[in-house]
């Protein structure tokens, strides 16, 4: 690791490799974070919503958006494929994906403040050293911005019902407690180490603190409900 | 590829060259131990594929076993994506629907209409649907083909990942369109897949990869929608 912080871009895999295999393996890390979690999403979140969706508009939705997530997952595996990372099948997703979706409320507040999770982390590698990522994002975050926008579009309809304004209430309690986690511990040298070679900039606190910022201005200001207490430190 | 006596093959996907599609190089390094789990591994869409080993290729049709043909000249035809240009075509597949021959009077409509008109579906009906699309399935999965039912699957959402994108991240109906378009899909998939005859999806499958999305039952008629607003234009 050099003294100074990596001020520069680097413009392909080549450019990675003949920086060092530090920098490949912290590029690496952030991208099949993203590989896994893309997957795990689907999985855990997108596919079961199909068959909880109300209707079948909703149902239709859920399908693409799904779809889109899978698709998500793929491109990134091209990427550390062309990175040449190697399995990026092994580890285990992060802690969220272990929620159990029940109901069709629960996907809706999931996609409004889960995914905002995930366009807060996306949004950060729009400045990333490594371009190719860099790249992907760009053309990734206009789905995930459609699936947070999705998911906020039908929280307001259900909060405007009585019947289930209590049920997205429970959801954003039980959602926000979940992803908490999503940012990585405060004391982190994965970070330092993404952070030192300008793969991302922010400490996983400061990530953590934008996404309650904004998950708050939606929930208390836009739906009218309490959002609840969080400290932005978390250390498992 | 390097021959090792006695060893196992493993098995890549590969283009219409015979480059790994997901190097662009020929095959090397460790494969996957069937050419069903090859293909269910691919992360690059391409098309035509084939699966090679050191014993030599195999189309997609024959990596995915019996019913294999039909998905290969299904995912072909989504590839090729020629629209059916004559008014009598897109009639005679409509009418022949996943859950039996529909005889109601047929709506050609643009993709708002088609969205107005997939909200007011017949629920029964698209029960139907759903309950062939699990049938075949479960078909599948009785007969030990989970895997190839997998990566039968996987290889249609890898194309169908550039083929039914909405052109604008923004449009909801677009977006509503190409995920009835990918349920639709997935079911023929697994239909054609399952061998069942004739293939109750056959119809369809063949709208949507023409370009159409067949909604269904809806208000007294069947309606056929545009996938886009550009769609037919």
């Amino acid at each position: 690791m050099t003294p100074a912080p990596f001020a520069g871009e680097v413009v392909d895999e080549a450019a990675a490799h003949a920086l060092g295999e530090d920098y490949v393996r912290a590029v690496g890390k952030v991208v099949i974070s993203h590989v896994r979690n893309e997957l795990a999403g689907a999985a855990a979140f997108d596919e079961p919503a199909i068959a909880l969706a109300p209707g079948p508009k909703e149902k239709w939705l859920a399908c693409r958006i799904a779809m889109e997530e899978y698709g998500h997952h793929l491109k990134f595996q091209r990427l550390a494929s062309e990175l040449e990372i190697g399995d990026t099948s092994g580890g285990r997703a992060l802690s969220v994906f272990d929620y159990q979706l029940s109901s069709w409320t629960e996907f809706v507040v999931l996609k409004a403040l889960v995914d905002l999770a995930e366009v807060v982390l996306m949004e950060e590698l729009l400045t990333t050293s490594y371009l190719p990522l860099r790249n992907l994002v760009v053309k990734l975050l206009p789905e995930e911005h459609f699936h947070v926008s999705f998911g906020k579009a039908h929280t307001r309809e259900m909060v405007k019902d009585l019947t289930t304004a209590p049920l997205v209430q429970d959801a954003v309690d039980d959602l926000v407690r979940f992803t908490v986690p999503f940012f990585g511990r405060s004391v982190s040298a994965n970070n330092e180490t993404f952070r030192h070679w300008g793969v991302k900039h922010r400490t996983n606190d400061e990530a953590r603190g934008e996404w309650v910022g904004r998950c708050r201005d939606f929930v208390e200001d836009e739906l009218g409900l309490r959002f609840p207490e969080v400290d932005p430190h978390w250390n498992g | 590829m390097t021959a090792v006596a006695g060893a196992a093959p493993t098995w890549h996907v590969v283009d219409g060259e015979g480059r790994d599609v997901s190097t662009g190089r020929p095959p090397r390094g460790p494969g996957q131990p069937s050419p069903a789990s090859a293909l269910a591994a691919t992360p690059v869409p391409a098309w035509p594929l084939a699966v090679v080993s050191r014993h030599g290729r195999l189309s997609v049709a024959g990596a995915l076993g019996p019913g294999g043909d039909r998905v290969q000249h299904l995912l072909g035809a989504l590839d090729a994506g020629s629209p059916f240009a004559a008014h009598g075509d897109v009639e005679t597949m409509a009418r022949a629907a996943p859950a039996g021959r529909i005889d109601l009077p047929l709506a050609i409509v643009a993709l708002p209409a088609g969205v107005e008109a997939a909200m007011r579906v017949e629920p029964e009906w698209l029960a139907a649907v759903d309950r062939r699309r699990t049938a075949c399935r479960q078909h599948l999965v009785t007969a030990g083909r989970e895997d190839d039912m997998e990566a039968a699957l996987h290889v249609a959402m890898l194309m169908a990942t550039g083929h039914l994108d909405p052109d604008d991240d923004t449009d909801v109906d677009a977006h509503v369109a190409s995920g009835a378009r990918l349920w639709l899909l997935a079911g023929a998939v697994v239909s054609a897949l399952s061998g069942v005859d004739p293939d109750p999806f056959d119809g369809w499958a063949r709208l949507i990869a023409a370009g159409w999305w067949p909604v269904g039952p809806s208000d007294g008629r069947l309606v056929v929608s545009a996938s886009s607003p550009a769609f037919g234009r």
